[in-house]
C-alpha cells in the first residue's frame, strides 16, 4: 500500500513539476536530416555533426515543483563543441509542437552564426543571435515567439532574491534584445539554463579560451629581423570584445566572422614556436586551463609519444591534415597480414538465401539491351529498311542488305572491391543471438558467392586499425583469385580488431583497384561508424581526411560506395559520400540480402 | 530583331565575337540553368546570324544533325538537317548537352570544327564548305560527368572554351528583377535564398538552385502565389525527391524569405 501510495505521488508530483508537454514533443531523430540541410545552407560548417547533448547537472535555481518532484537537476543544454552540435534528443518545453520545432531550427541558426572566440557566454549568444537575426530578418517574429514562450517558463526576477534578480534581468532583457547587454552581474550560482542560447561546455572551454597570437598582429615594426616583443594583457576571454548595439551596425559586420579554430592549429608544439616567430609582437595571456587540457589530451592518446615516429619498410600512405591544407606524406603504414585459415565450405544457414541470389543476380546483370543496326539479329530493324528503301529509290549506292535488332549479352567491364570495417564496435550485439561481425561475416560469405554469378572482377578485404603505424589490412579474396573454400576459411576467422582509420584503408584499396584494367571501378565500403582512431584521428580530423581519399578516389575514376549499418553515422554519410553515394541498412538482419542486390542496382547495365 | 537580354559576367561577348571573327568554334561549360543558351541566342542576334539549335539526346545520331532521304509521295526527297543548314546558310550551329549524343555525331563534328571546316554529306555525295559566317557552339555540363559520358580530349582541343557559372549577387539581382520585373528586395532575397542552397552542393543535393529556377520562383510569386507555395513548386520539389531534405529546404526558405 505505501510503495502504491509512494508510487502514484511520485508520478503526480513529477506530472506537475515537468513544464512538458509530451503530446507536442519534437524529438530530434526525425529532425536530423532537415536540421542539417538548414544547418549548412544558412552557413554552418558542412562536416560538423549533430549529436544528442549529454544530461548534465546544472545548479541553477529550480522551481519549487521540481524540489518537491527532486528532478529538474539534470538538463541536455545545447552546446558546440570542436566538431558536433549537440541539441536535447527532445524538446517538449513548450505547448505548440510548431514552438518546439522552431527552437531546434532556432538553435541551428544560432549555431551556424557562433563564434567561440573566448568571449563569455552571455556576450557569445548576444553577438550570435545580433548576427543572425541581422542576416536573415524574416526570423524575428519566430524568434520573438519564442523568447515570448520561453521567459514565461522563467523565474520571475522579483521573486528572486536580489542578486539572482539582477542576473535574470539581464537575461530577460539580452534575449528581448539581443546585443544591448554589455555588463553582466556576477551570478551567485548559475542561472537557470536559457533554452536559446548555446551554453558554455567544459571540456571546450579550456581550448575556447585560447587565443591565438594572431589576435595580436597589431604593431609596426619593419626592421629587417623584427624582435618578439612581449607584453602581457589580461585573459582576451574576459572582455567585452566588440559588441555593437546597434543591428543596423552589426549588420556590416557579420563579414569579419571568420570561423578559424586556431585553438587546434597550434596542437605540435612546434608549430606554435614557428608561429611565434613570425609575429612582430606576441601577447600572453593568463590561461589556467591549458595544463588541465594538455594532461587530459595526454591520457586520450597513449601512443602520442610515438606519433612522429619514422615508419620504416612497408606500404606507406599519406594522410590529409585539413588543418594545414596539406598531406602528411607517409604518415599511415599498411600491414598485410594474410592469415592462412582452414577451408571451410559455405554455412548450411546461408545456402538457400545463397542460391536464390545468385540466380537473381544471373538475370538482373545480363541484362539486354536491344543495338538496332546489326548484320545479324531477333528482329528487323524496320527504322534501317525505310531509310535504305528512301535511299534506293533516290538513287544512292546502298547495299540491299537488311539489318537487324540484336539483344546480345552486353559485356561487363567491371571491377568491384568490397571493403569491410572490423574495428572492434563490430563485436557489438547486433540483435540476442548475433554479434555486428557475425552479420558481416555472413553478408561478405553470400556476397562473394552471389558476384561470381554476376561475373565481374571481385575483391574483398576487411580493415582495423591501432595508430597510424598499423593500418591492418586482410585480404580475403584478391582480384583474380577464385572463390572457394579458401576465401571462406579466411572470412569465418575474421576477428574484430581495434579502430577505423577510414582514408588510409580506402586509399589502399583504391590503389588495388587501380590497378586493375577494368573500364568501371567501384568500392564499396561497408562500415558501423564514423573514421576513428587512437592518434588524433577522430572527429573532423577522421572525417576531412577520408572525405578526401573518397575525392581522390572520384578523381581516379573509381566509383566509392557506402553501406553503413548504423543510424548515428547518418549524418555524416552525405557530407563524406554524397546524397546518392549511400545507404543506410535499418535492419542488420537483412544486409546478407540487401548487400548483393544493391549491387546489381549499382552496376546495372 | 530586338536582342535578346543577356547580362555579361565579363568579357565574354568580346570573346565569342573574337572568336566567330576568327572562324574558331566554342565550347560553353556550365551548370544547368545559369545562361549558356540564353548567351548563344543573344549572341547569334547580337552578330545577325540565323540559329540553329539542337538539344542533343542520348539517340541522337549524325543523321538527325545532318539530314536524310524521306519518302514524300512515291517520291523520295532529301531532307537537311540543322547542321547542313546552318552550314549552308550560313548561321551559328549549337548542339546543347553534346555529350549526350551517339558516337558517332562527332565523326561530322571534327572536319567542322578544325581548319578543314567541310561537311561531308556521305548520302548525297556533297561536300559543303562551310561559309565564313558559320559557327559551331557546343555545351556540355561538366556536372553530370560519369566515367561513360565525358567530351574526348580529341574533340575538346578543337574548341575555344568558355567556363559559365552561378552569377556573382549583384548581376543575379540584374538578371532577376530585369528578367521577371520583380522588386529589388524580392530580386535580392530570392538571390540570397539560391545563394544558400548553393551551399549544399554535392552534399545533400546532386544539383543546386539555378539562376532559371530563381526566375521561375520569381515570376510565380510575382503572379500572386504565396511565398512559401512558389518556392516549394520552383525550387525545392525540383531540386530533390528526398522528404527529409525537402524539409530542411523549405525551412531555409521561410529563413530567407519570411512566411
Amino acid at each position: 500500500m505505501e510503495t502504491w501510495a509512494g508510487a502514484l505521488w511520485d508520478r503526480w508530483v513529477r506530472h506537475l513539476a515537468e513544464a512538458h508537454h509530451p503530446q507536442a514533443e519534437i524529438r530530434l531523430e526525425s529532425l536530423r536530416r532537415p536540421l542539417s540541410v538548414f544547418f549548412r545552407g544558412v552557413g554552418g560548417e558542412a562536416g560538423r555533426r549533430f549529436a544528442v547533448a549529454e544530461r548534465r547537472i546544472h545548479e541553477g535555481r529550480r522551481t519549487w515543483r521540481e524540489r518537491l518532484a527532486g528532478t529538474g537537476r539534470l538538463a541536455e543544454l545545447p552546446h558546440l563543441t570542436a566538431d558536433e552540435l549537440r541539441l536535447p534528443a527532445a524538446i517538449a518545453h513548450f505547448s505548440k509542437r510548431t514552438l518546439n520545432r522552431d527552437l531546434y531550427f532556432w538553435l541551428a541558426l544560432l549555431a551556424a552564426h557562433f563564434v567561440p572566440n573566448g568571449e563569455p557566454w552571455w556576450l557569445a549568444n548576444q553577438r550570435a543571435t545580433a548576427v543572425a537575426l541581422a542576416r536573415y530578418p524574416a526570423w524575428q517574429e519566430r524568434y520573438d515567439r519564442l523568447v515570448a514562450a520561453s521567459l514565461a517558463l522563467r523565474p520571475l526576477p522579483h521573486q528572486l532574491p536580489p542578486a539572482e534578480a539582477a542576473v535574470e534581468d539581464a537575461i530577460r532583457a539580452a534575449l528581448r534584445a539581443p546585443g544591448s547587454v554589455r555588463t553582466f552581474p556576477v551570478p551567485p550560482r548559475p542561472p537557470r539554463p536559457v533554452m536559446l542560447w548555446l551554453m558554455p561546455h567544459e571540456a571546450d572551454a579550456a581550448p575556447a579560451r585560447r587565443r591565438s597570437p594572431s589576435t595580436a598582429k597589431e604593431g609596426s615594426s619593419s626592421s629587417a629581423t623584427p624582435p618578439i616583443q612581449t607584453e602581457a594583457t589580461e585573459d582576451p576571454g574576459s572582455q567585452h570584445g566588440m559588441l555593437l548595439a546597434f543591428r543596423a551596425e552589426s549588420l556590416l559586420c557579420w563579414a569579419e566572422y571568420v570561423r578559424v579554430d586556431r585553438s587546434l592549429e597550434d596542437a605540435e608544439g612546434d608549430e606554435a614556436g614557428r608561429a611565434a616567430a613570425q609575429l612582430e609582437r606576441l601577447t600572453l595571456a593568463e590561461d589556467s586551463a591549458s595544463v588541465a587540457s594538455r594532461v587530459r589530451m595526454d591520457l586520450e592518446r597513449p601512443s602520442a609519444a610515438g606519433a612522429d615516429e619514422r615508419l620504416g619498410e612497408g606500404i606507406l600512405l599519406p594522410e590529409w591534415d585539413y588543418r594545414r591544407g596539406q598531406y602528411r606524406p607517409d604518415h599511415c603504414r599498411i600491414d598485410l597480414p594474410r592469415d592462412e585459415a582452414m577451408p571451410a565450405p559455405l554455412p548450411g544457414h546461408l545456402r538457400p538465401l545463397t542460391q536464390r541470389l545468385r540466380a537473381e543476380l544471373e538475370r538482373i546483370c545480363s541484362e539486354r539491351r536491344p543495338q538496332p543496326g546489326q548484320p545479324e539479329g531477333d528482329a528487323l530493324d524496320l527504322d534501317d529498311w525505310v531509310r535504305r528503301h528512301a535511299e534506293l529509290r533516290s538513287g544512292c549506292p546502298v547495299s540491299a542488305q537488311p539489318r537487324y535488332i540484336d539483344t546480345p549479352r552486353t559485356a561487363r567491364d567491371l571491377s568491384c572491391l568490397l571493403l569491410a570495417d572490423v574495428s572492434l564496435s563490430t563485436d557489438a550485439h547486433a540483435d540476442d543471438a548475433h554479434r555486428v561481425i557475425d552479420v558481416i561475416r555472413d553478408a561478405l560469405l553470400v556476397f562473394t558467392e552471389a558476384i561470381e554469378a554476376a561475373g565481374d572482377a571481385l575483391a574483398v578485404a576487411a580493415f582495423s586499425s591501432l595508430g597510424h603505424a598499423h593500418v591492418r589490412y586482410h585480404r580475403l579474396k584478391d582480384f583474380g583469385e577464385r572463390n572457394g573454400p579458401a576465401v571462406r576459411g579466411r572470412i569465418l576467422t575474421l576477428r574484430p580488431g581495434d579502430y577505423t582509420r577510414l582514408g588510409a584503408a580506402i586509399r589502399h584499396a583504391a590503389d588495388r583497384l587501380a590497378a586493375t584494367a577494368s573500364r568501371q571501378k567501384l568500392l564499396l565500403v561497408l562500415t558501423d561508424g564514423k573514421p576513428h582512431d587512437i592518434d588524433h584521428y577522430d572527429g573532423r580530423y577522421g572525417i576531412e581526411d577520408t572525405r578526401r581519399a573518397l575525392f581522390e578516389c572520384r578523381r581516379r575514376g573509381i566509383r566509392p560506395f557506402c553501406v553503413a549499418i548504423d543510424r548515428e553515422a547518418a549524418d555524416v554519410l552525405p557530407y563524406l559520400f554524397g546524397h546518392n553515394g549511400h545507404v543506410v541498412v535499418q535492419r542488420l538482419g537483412e544486409l546478407a540480402a540487401r548487400l548483393p542486390r544493391l549491387y546489381a542496382e549499382l552496376t546495372r547495365p | 530583331m530586338t536582342l535578346p537580354p543577356y547580362e555579361p559576367a565579363s568579357d565574354e561577348v568580346e570573346l565569342f565575337e573574337h572568336a566567330w571573327r576568327n572562324r574558331l568554334p566554342v565550347l560553353i561549360k556550365g551548370p544547368t540553368g545559369v545562361g549558356k543558351t540564353r548567351f548563344v541566342t543573344h549572341m547569334a542576334a547580337r552578330l545577325d546570324l540565323p540559329l540553329f539549335s539542337v538539344a542533343c539526346h542520348d539517340d541522337l545520331t549524325a543523321a538527325d544533325l545532318v539530314g536524310r532521304h524521306l519518302v514524300q509521295g512515291g517520291q523520295t526527297v532529301w531532307q537537311d538537317g540543322p547542321l547542313t543548314r546552318a552550314v549552308r546558310e550560313g548561321g551559328i550551329c549549337y548542339l546543347d548537352e553534346v555529350v549526350e549524343a551517339r558516337k558517332d555525331v562527332t565523326v561530322v563534328i571534327h572536319p567542322l570544327a578544325d581548319h578543314r571546316r567541310t561537311l561531308p554529306l556521305e548520302r548525297t555525295g556533297e561536300l559543303l564548305a562551310a561559309p565564313p559566317e558559320f559557327m559551331l557552339v557546343v555545351s556540355y555540363n561538366p556536372g553530370y560527368q560519369n566515367f561513360l559520358k565525358g567530351l574526348k580530349p580529341s574533340t575538346r582541343q578543337r574548341f575555344v572554351a568558355l567556363r559559365f557559372g552561378f552569377p556573382d549577387e549583384a548581376r543575379e539581382i540584374r538578371i532577376l528583377q530585369r528578367e521577371t520585373g520583380c522588386d529589388a528586395l524580392l530580386a535580392r532575397r530570392l538571390v540570397a535564398l539560391g545563394n544558400a542552397i548553393r551551399r549544399l552542393d554535392g552534399v545533400d543535393l546532386e544539383e543546386v538552385a539555378s539562376t532559371r529556377l530563381l526566375v521561375y520562383a520569381a515570376l510565380l510569386i510575382r503572379s500572386g502565389l504565396p511565398v512559401l507555395t512558389a518556392c516549394r513548386a520552383a525550387l525545392i520539389e525540383a531540386l530533390s525527391d528526398d522528404a527529409e531534405v525537402t524539409a530542411g529546404l523549405e525551412e531555409l526558405v521561410r529563413t530567407v524569405l519570411g512566411e
